[in-house]
């Protein structure tokens, strides 16, 4: 009926009968043909793959755009409290130049009065660091401020795996039906 | 492989008159299969498959794991169908000598004329209870799916149909039942490939 | 940190305070008076937001997008119906590019690809779900309450009131006739001409007041950006940009896949196609008198195998077969395969026609 199989959005009347040996052509070349076997049901028949699950894509961060995880830095100083002269000179004189470098990064500073001074990583997951930097030169607080800025967010970890993915292996899984058997 | 002998307390080679042969002594004296670590991994270390090997005749060597049934999907305008080598359609198991999933087959006839189809729908329609699917495939001598696409049932005969099945399903019980709505979900999971 | 307040006021600037807190005081409150009466943040204070300034930063947008243009994408319908001050028209053109660009990914590189999958993968990169989970990874946050005196650099949207049924808020403006019969069959393919890109209803806007969920307000914020990059800084930076956040998610099309009948497919597209008709063996087996027998079947089609598959009875080893089989078929990708847009890069090559077949097994 149509010789280059069947256009699309065609729908077959499988009732009729010129559609029988439409069926049986398709079928005549081998006898082991297993069309015969399936069970058919006569209600389903406009879709072959129909999709019901709700899928959706996951994000891979660094693969395309690479998004900083840590969105916001709070500095919390004293004014008067001794454990704080480093974080002043810290605030006065490398701050500036950390926020030229990461403008991808909202920096907050804001008096905590008769406080250590603090400061605080606020991550894309909701999650919120803190590192308390009392007593601390304006170098070692630059080294605090880059371990919170490296940070996602997350809980510390032990990684186990040196790679994880969330593509599938493209070596394959092993399986014991395949193959041939070797001596081991 | 592991054939038991009660080991006597001096070793074997200090007694030579125990022993039948040099070669078995050795080969009874170093029964240590699998009991270090250099000695398991010498047996894991299993000669590769030949698309694996290293590079041969100094250019490096393309792995080459065939897909399914690649070739034959492709459209005749992919540079890709060529690229099957000649040894791997060779190199596949004749397919006549595979066993068939099915015991029997059925065999093909194309006997029916437009005549009898009309005769089967008459038969179905006109009194269902006598002509069912199975009844009617084994009068024409086909199969009862034919049967299935010639025809429907009717909807008297599809009410009573469902009242049966209704009767029979309220006589199961829970394990039963549950057994019964699992293997429609395996079923199911079939055509997801899960 | 003090921030610097710049505003226009006659009035204010006109009273001659000597003490300069009290004179600053003042002009914040006279500011925030101001601000209130706005229903979003006015446009001079994008400049002094830092969130707006860290977004901007953070997504590597071009400099040609102006914070101000940034801010307004975060301004929903329903927080400002203004449409000189809201994101509806950055959307509505964001929407678009979207559709576009994902569509013609998708149908290039699967051109077998069946409409119901393709449907569902272009639910998987664009779908509102996504495109909120998109704007959650970039770092927005919400506003509680929209208004002129909060930060640009916050989403601002009204909320559905609670209780409300989400499907009541937007009416149905399709244009299929017999749309109300909701039991009548649709065929897919009537949903090109009539549904949205998802094979869904095409569903008007939202009634004035009525608020949006937070769902789409977000999608609404996505569509905006990439409405906005392209009206600023043209076209190549949309589409990398689309490339780059949209594009690089993951997605197995394959997971998306759902039949019913796999080997009854399999046999009608084999005879479609003129191949041999496709005949199930065993490859092998173990244990078929045990408690836990495992089968593999091939499907082979002459001498070459269609696909194979393996399970705990010979039917589901078959089904899961003829499966492979099928999945072979509409999953294919030509080489090297090209969309219709990039004919628009400068010194793009010739154009060479997307493959096109017969299309889905219709049984």
């Amino acid at each position: 009926m149509f010789p280059g199989g069947l256009p699309v959005g065609a729908s077959v009347q499988v009732g009729e009968y010129q559609e029988h040996f439409n069926y049986n052509d398709a079928g005549k070349s081998n006898q082991d043909d297993f069309v015969g076997q399936g069970k058919l049901s006569m209600d389903e028949k406009d879709m072959s793959g129909v999709f019901f699950e709700c899928e959706l894509t996951e994000a891979q961060n660094g693969v395309g755009a690479f998004i900083l995880q840590c969105k916001r830095l709070d500095f919390h100083y004293c004014n008067f409290g001794g454990s704080s002269r480093g974080m002043l000179s810290f605030l006065t004189t490398d701050l500036a130049a950390f926020a030229r470098e990461h403008p991808q990064i909202e920096i907050r500073v804001s008096p905590r009065p008769a406080k250590h001074p603090v400061i605080k990583g606020h991550y894309i997951n909701g999650q919120e660091k803190a590192i308390c930097v009392r007593n601390l030169e304006p170098s070692e607080i630059m080294k605090k401020t880059n371990i919170l800025k490296e940070a996602n967010g997350e809980k510390l970890k032990r990684t186990k795996k040196p790679v994880t993915s969330l593509n599938e292996s493209v070596r394959g899984i092993w399986s014991p039906y395949h193959g041939d058997l070797r001596g081991v | 492989m592991a054939t038991s002998i009660t080991m006597p307390k001096r070793p074997f080679l200090t007694l030579p008159f125990l022993l039948p042969s040099l070669t078995e002594s050795l080969s009874l004296g170093a029964v240590r299969h699998q009991s270090s670590y250099r000695r398991t991994k010498q047996r894991l270390r299993v000669k590769p498959d030949a698309s694996f090997g290293p590079s041969q005749q100094g250019r490096d060597q393309i792995i080459y794991n065939p897909p399914s049934s690649a070739p034959k999907f492709l459209p005749a305008n992919d540079v890709r169908r060529a690229m099957r080598p000649a040894t791997a359609a060779a190199a596949t198991t004749n397919v006549s000598e595979l066993p068939s999933v099915y015991k029997t087959q059925p065999e093909r006839k194309y006997h029916l004329t437009p005549e009898d189809v009309e005769e089967i729908r008459k038969l179905r329609l006109n009194d269902p209870m006598t002509w069912s699917r199975y009844s009617l495939a084994k009068k024409f001598e086909c199969s009862p799916l034919f049967i299935a696409k010639v025809c429907g049932a009717s909807p008297e005969k599809k009410a009573i149909q469902k009242q049966v099945l209704e009767a029979v399903q309220s006589r199961w019980g829970p394990k039963r039942r549950m057994a019964r709505e699992d293997r429609k979900l395996r079923r199911e999971a079939w055509g997801r490939d899960e | 940190m003090e921030q610097h307040c710049s505003f226009a006021a006659g009035n204010v600037e006109d009273a001659t305070f000597q003490d300069p807190d009290a004179m600053r005081h003042i002009r914040r409150a006279h500011k925030r008076k101001t601000q209130l009466q706005y229903p979003s943040p006015p446009v001079e204070a994008a400049t002094q937001s830092a969130k707006l300034a860290a977004l901007h930063a953070r997504l590597y947008l071009p400099s040609r997008l102006p914070l101000q243009t940034l801010a307004r994408t975060l301004v929903d319908a329903s927080a400002d119906s203004n449409v000189d001050f809201n994101n509806e028209s950055l959307a509505t053109l964001g929407h678009d590019l979207l559709a576009n660009y994902t569509s013609e990914h998708l149908i290039c590189t699967y051109p077998r690809l069946p409409l119901s999958v393709t449907f569902a993968a272009m639910y998987a990169y664009v779908g509102p779900k996504t495109l909120a989970a998109i704007s959650k990874e970039w770092g927005i946050d919400n506003a509680t309450v929209p208004g002129g005196e909060v930060d640009p650099g916050f989403l601002q949207f009204q909320r559905v009131a609670p209780g409300t049924a989400v499907e009541d808020i937007s009416q149905l403006k399709s244009s299929r006739p017999y749309a109300d019969q909701k039991k009548w069959r649709m065929t897919v393919s009537s949903k090109i001409f009539y549904d949205d890109e998802f094979g869904d209803a095409i569903k008007g806007s939202v009634a004035l007041g009525q608020g949006v969920t937070e769902e789409t307000a977000r999608a609404t914020f996505v569509r905006a950006v990439l409405g906005a990059i392209y009206l600023h800084a043209g076209r190549p930076a949309a589409k990398r940009f689309f490339e780059q956040h949209i594009l690089s998610r993951h997605l197995n099309v394959s997971e998306l896949f759902n039949f019913s009948q796999p080997a009854r497919d399999l046999a009608r597209l084999c005879a479609r196609e003129n191949f041999e008709a496709p005949v199930a063996k065993i490859v092998s087996e173990t244990g078929r008198k045990s408690r836990s027998p495992v089968f593999v079947v091939g499907i082979f089609s002459g001498q070459d195998k269609l696909g194979e598959g393996s399970g705990s009875s010979l039917m589901e080893a078959r089904e899961r077969a003829a499966l492979s089989a099928l999945k072979g078929w509409y999953l294919y990708t030509p080489l090297n395969p090209r969309v219709p847009s990039s004919m628009e890069e400068e010194g793009a090559a010739p154009w060479k026609p997307a493959h096109i077949d017969l299309g889905e097994v219709i049984v």
